[in-house]
């Protein structure tokens, strides 16, 4: 009887052991998949891999900023003596660490709501005053597969709309930082506040904690902070984030890039600026700066040259930054060849 | 006196029923082993009361006949909050793929148990459910066509004294 118990609890632990690792792979396989899926004849994904390789490049790995100090518990500081190889291991590990969390978070299309009846039994309707929710609590299945559904007061099964969905899981497995219901900072008079106070980044870690990635909400935040960002130019605020790669997608797909790009001449990131504007292109293959630069097979500052010609709304603007970056340019060149 | 012939053939067959024993799909029922401690006892699903003072909670529970509501049980298969949240919602977790290993298994759940499963559409509607909801029904129009009848009552005697 005994060894039955401690059999059963072993199998018991394995089993959800695996099943642990099962959804942590299932997660990351998923992701995976995206990627590796083909891009012929269809405008480009935000998971296809030359889209990803583009922005990673254009977010940059700006170690000060990664490994900024978090208020986290009191600790006092660790010193340890090292050799120059054993430094430069240290530095090549932190930067490995900040790829992990420089990740960017999926951008997905809105979800669908549901409503699906499973069985309509209008027989039943006055028994109840209220409605039963009834939630599938098996470990091994993802959340998304989860069986929710709910027993109307008029007798209808039906299955349970996302709100709802989100709620009972979180109730029966629970996340670390999510709340059962969001915070009042998502508000929109409230994310004003948080613009005004520049804590954008922080606002979205926030709503990746809170909201799944295709939930309506989480979309309504980001495009609001993206767009804040954009009317005031703070782009440097997200750089080296995990969230620059979204907004550098949301704007690319809203032709809003023109003020991205003066903000990267200015601070002499031109092969970012043509990165953008290569991304640009492949996303809107037919209009006229795409082509004009297809037909000049150009490179790096021409491209921003001629889509500054061609498509941009901001083209005075552009073409000054461009003119300061050249005299700027030619400026320390001239030093340096002097002496 | 088994010859090396047998014993090579009852190994393999042996190999073979254990194989065939640790497949994913064959169940080993073990509850018949186990009821050897209560003399007639059978495992049952059942709600197990909890909570406070004017609050009750049931956690749906397998756990042998013979014990106590409230004491040791087996496993814990899911819970049930009879008091409505702000959603006006009452909340059933259920752990299907146990309650299916269970039942499997020869466990018979208790009346709640059955009605909540079959509203979940897990199972199919309990009678009594549905015997319920007929009476009701059946309340409501008796209700109805007596005040009816007394209001047609009421005019009546309402039109005769303005007549007289």
């Amino acid at each position: 009887m005994a060894a039955f118990k401690i059999t059963r609890r072993l199998i018991r632990d394995v089993e959800l052991k695996s099943a642990v690792l099962f959804r942590c792979a299932r997660r990351t396989l998923c992701s995976e998949s995206a990627n590796n899926s083909p891009t012929d004849g269809r405008s480009p994904r935000f998971s296809d891999k030359e889209v990803q390789n583009i922005l990673t490049k254009i977010t940059g790995l700006d170690l000060q900023k990664a490994f900024r100090p978090v208020k986290q518990e009191l600790k006092p500081p660790t010193y340890r003596l090292m050799t120059d190889a054993q430094l430069a291991q240290a530095t090549q590990k932190a930067m490995q660490v900040a790829k992990e969390r420089l990740k960017m978070p999926p951008v997905l299309p809105e979800r669908k709501p549901i409503d699906d009846v499973l069985a309509e039994d209008k027989f039943l309707e006055g028994l109840e005053t209220v409605k039963y929710v009834f939630t599938d609590i098996t470990y091994n299945i993802p959340h998304r597969e989860r069986f929710i559904v709910i027993r109307e007061p008029d007798g209808t099964l039906r299955k349970a709309t996302w709100e709802e969905r989100d709620r009972m899981v979180q109730l029966y497995f629970p996340r670390e930082g999510r709340r059962l219901t969001p915070p009042p900072v998502f508000k929109e008079e409230n994310l004003k506040v948080v613009f005004l106070q520049d804590r954008h980044e922080d606002i979205l870690d926030l709503c990746l904690v809170q909201f799944e990635p295709d939930s309506p909400d989480y979309r309504r935040v980001h495009n609001l902070t993206y767009e804040d960002i954009d009317k005031h130019g703070k782009y440097d605020l997200l750089r080296s984030t995990r969230h620059f790669g979204g907004m550098v997608w949301y704007l690319v797909n809203g032709k809003k890039i023109d003020g991205l790009l003066i903000d990267m001449i200015q601070r002499d990131l031109i092969q970012d600026a043509a990165s953008v504007i290569h991304l640009y292109h492949m996303l809107h293959p037919r209009g006229s700066s795409a082509k004009e630069a297809g037909e000049q097979q150009a490179q790096g500052i021409d491209l921003v040259k001629i889509f500054a010609r061609t498509e941009s709304q901001k083209a005075g603007y552009v073409e000054l930054a461009l003119q300061a970056y050249q005299e700027t340019s030619t400026e320390c060149s001239a030093q340096s060849s002097s002496p | 006196m088994a010859a090396p012939e047998a014993i090579e053939l009852t190994r393999l067959v042996y190999s073979d029923v254990l194989n065939f024993n640790l497949a994913k799909d064959t169940m080993v029922h073990l509850s018949s082993l186990l009821l050897k401690h209560y003399h007639g006892g059978h495992v049952v699903i059942r709600l197990a009361l909890g909570g406070c003072t004017n609050r009750p909670f049931y956690r749906i529970v397998a756990a042998y006949n013979k014990r106590a509501r409230d004491s040791k049980h087996i496993e814990q298969l899911g819970s049930f909050d009879p008091l409505p949240n702000l959603y006006n919602e009452k909340l059933v977790s259920l752990n299907f793929q146990r309650i299916k290993y269970w039942i499997a298994c020869g466990a018979h759940p208790t009346k709640p148990v059955a009605k909540l499963l079959g509203l979940s559409g897990f199972f199919p509607l309990y009678p009594m459910t549905v015997t319920k909801a007929e009476r009701l029904r059946k309340t409501v129009a008796q209700k109805e066509a007596l005040g009816a009848s007394e209001e047609g009552s009421e005019e009546a005697s309402e039109s005769k004294p303005e007549t007289a």
